[in-house]
């Protein structure tokens, strides 16, 4: 039994190749995140979920039902729009109450319902404003009791904070999460913004061309990233071209453009040229008095960035390598008493650089 | 104490606009009141406070009659570009830029053609044997002309024509501004598309169909010359008659008192429409 399931999708517009062969299931309660840049085909892909494109091949279920050839409103799906759609004409009751109007259901079983879900987002109070009257967060919460009056199959939401600022996206964030998590309802969820991603899902799904790029856990995506695109999309600053210059079975030592490091990850093929990730966190800077094992590498502080809980500091290796290195902001951590052009000794531990 | 002087200053920048309106509307519009409270009598105009002009404006049986008429075209007018203007509308929105340059210039033509020009191919298409009814007669489809124009049928076809860009533009710019995801939206929620129309597309249009109607109707109710060439004399409307009133009669009180009997009627339209704009739409 899976909600939604998206067969070999393929949306197709002229020469433009919008989403390219895409498979996904969601089921029970999940909460699955399609993540990537504009362009990717995310979008699409939610759209051919809700019914309003039709994909160029391939087929959509929801609920176990090929819903491929049926339009949006024999899909049961709650859809909310990226600006909310509320419909400006008609009050919040009215507004919740439209999918159960056009159900045919009474009026009294719709007075009812509204006014549950309605106090179930807590905008009890608020039944009788029109839209234009309401603050984004409370937009927000009608479009979403909405979509979910119908009790759809499964919860369609297309960027959906991408119109309120910081404090209030955080807060609707946790809100929504504890609502799907209560209605144990499946969701598809599009976004461009990895942290997001990473605090809201259960999956997520990195797209890059209309392809799925990687598909794991917010942990797997972020540590294990398997291409660079998604390393570098993940925000991740540390990527290099490397040499596999030895593999044992304690790890492998790398070169890059000759500085050697050493690292634990598994996947090493000796002599091949890969992809190294290096987290920034994961940099430690040697103190004078601490004694200097074979793993560190001399470095020139070339810029110090301070971003309130932690500082980044930017290094300049020998031959012209770059480095990203993150310390937290704490009174005894050596990172953030640094100086511009200062030179330090950095180690950088074998877990801490990672193949791809 | 600045906040008053702003505002003082603003409406400096009026008063050019506020002067020319003053001298070519209000200015009349004042003597038109005065002129339909003079008296006329043997030729000569005499001022004063005489109701002669109303009494006979309502009780001679005829104007009343025209001016229903004149109301009733300009209804057959507007209902007939509602009806053909907002599918036209419609497909603007949906169309491709091109596409959409396209209609507009097919709606916006009969504006850049002169209206004598406009109405003379119109008797040549619908006259009695004009185009249409030639072909028919040829084919034998028809023993006599259909009667197309000299009646009211000719006459709100040709209106219409002209009239359409004015009920199409506003439309289609309240079709514009509708956000297409309230569409979406109605139809994830279970809304067939004729009730997605009905529901959401229809009542947020309605700013743009009410200021449609206004400018079709209020044009409709002052249209002149296209009823003369189309309507020959079987379709005489309020202003055709005001014409007579004032070239063949010099009555100029009565005339008067007939142009702000249609001033009123228009005003009245304009109070609907501007009540619709306000609340229409509101479920």
């Amino acid at each position: 039994m899976s909600d939604v399931e998206i067969q070999s999708a393929v949306k197709k517009y002229g020469r433009f190749t919008a989403v390219d062969s895409l498979d996904l299931t969601v089921s029970g309660g999940e909460f699955v995140t399609l993540l990537g840049p504009s362009g990717c085909g995310k979008t699409t892909t939610l759209r051919m979920v809700g019914g309003f494109v039709r994909p160029t091949s391939g087929r959509i279920r929801i609920s176990d039902e090929d819903v491929t050839d049926k339009p949006p409103q024999k899909r049961k799906v709650g859809f909310v729009f990226q600006n909310y759609a509320l419909f400006p004409h008609m009050d919040v009751a009215r507004n919740v109450g439209f999918g159960l109007r056009m159900a045919n259901r009474e009026r009294s079983e719709r007075e009812k319902r509204v006014a549950e879900i309605l106090s179930m987002v807590r905008l009890g109070h608020l039944s009788d404003r029109m839209p234009s009257q309401l603050s984004g967060g409370q937009q927000q919460r009608v479009a979403l009791a909405r979509a979910l009056i119908i009790q759809p199959s499964v919860l369609l939401l297309d960027e959906p904070f991408g119109a309120l600022d910081k404090q209030l996206r955080d807060h609707m964030r946790v809100e929504l999460r504890e609502l799907q998590r209560s209605l144990g309802i499946s969701t598809l969820f599009v976004t461009h913004d990895q942290d997001e991603a990473l605090s809201m899902s259960d999956r997520i799904v990195v797209m890059s061309e209309g392809k799925a790029a990687q598909l794991g856990s917010p942990s797997e995506i972020y540590e294990r990233p398997n291409s660079k695109f998604v390393a570098e999309f993940m925000g991740h600053s540390n990527i290099f071209d490397c040499l596999v210059e030895d593999v044992s079975k304690d790890g492998a030592s790398i070169s890059l453009n000759g500085v050697g490091f050493f690292t634990n990850s598994p996947s090493a093929r000796k002599g091949s040229r890969m992809t190294a990730m290096i987290r920034p966190e994961n940099i430690e800077f040697a103190d004078s008095g601490e004694k200097r094992g074979d793993a560190t590498v001399a470095a020139t502080v070339a810029g110090m960035e301070y971003l309130g809980s932690t500082v980044q500091v930017t290094l300049s290796l020998e031959a012209g390598i770059s480095l990203v290195a993150r310390q937290t902001n704490t009174e005894s951590a050596t990172g953030s008493k640094l100086r511009t052009g200062q030179n330090v000794a950095v180690r950088i531990p074998p877990e801490a650089v990672r193949l791809l | 104490m600045s906040d008053a002087n702003q505002k003082f200053k603003a409406w400096w920048l009026l008063s050019p606009t506020l002067l020319l309106y003053s001298l070519t509307f209000l200015l009349p519009v004042l003597l038109l009141v005065v002129m339909s409270f003079a008296k006329f009598e043997n030729s000569v105009t005499e001022f004063g406070f005489y109701l002669g002009n109303y009494r006979k404006v309502f009780g001679d049986g005829i104007t009343l009659l025209i001016f229903w008429r004149t109301v009733k075209l300009s209804v057959y007018i507007t209902v007939a570009c509602v009806v053909l203007g907002f599918p036209v509308a419609m497909v603007m929105r949906r169309a491709g830029p091109r596409g959409r340059l396209w209609l507009l210039f097919f709606i916006v033509s009969p504006l850049l053609t002169s209206i004598i020009v406009r109405n003379v191919a119109w008797v040549l298409i619908l006259g009695r044997s004009g185009i249409i009814n030639d072909t028919l007669r040829e084919w034998g489809l028809i023993a006599s002309p259909l009667p197309l124009m000299y009646n009211s049928f000719g006459v709100v076809l040709a209106v219409v024509h002209v009239y359409m860009s004015f009920m199409v533009l506003p439309i289609y710019g309240a079709l514009q501004a509708i956000n297409p995801s309230t569409e979406e939206a109605a139809a994830s929620l279970g809304a067939s598309p004729l009730r997605v129309f009905w529901f959401v597309t229809l009542p947020q249009s309605l700013p743009g169909l009410a200021a449609g109607c206004t400018l079709v109707f209020i044009l409709s109710m002052g249209v002149y010359l296209t009823p003369v060439i189309m309507g020959g004399n079987f379709v005489v409307t309020l202003p055709m008659l005001i014409t007579d009133v004032v070239r063949n009669q010099y009555n100029w009180p009565t005339a008067s008192a007939m142009s702000l009997m249609l001033l009123v009627a228009i005003g009245a339209m304009v109070l609907v429409s501007s009540v619709v704009q306000k609340f229409g739409g509101r479920h």
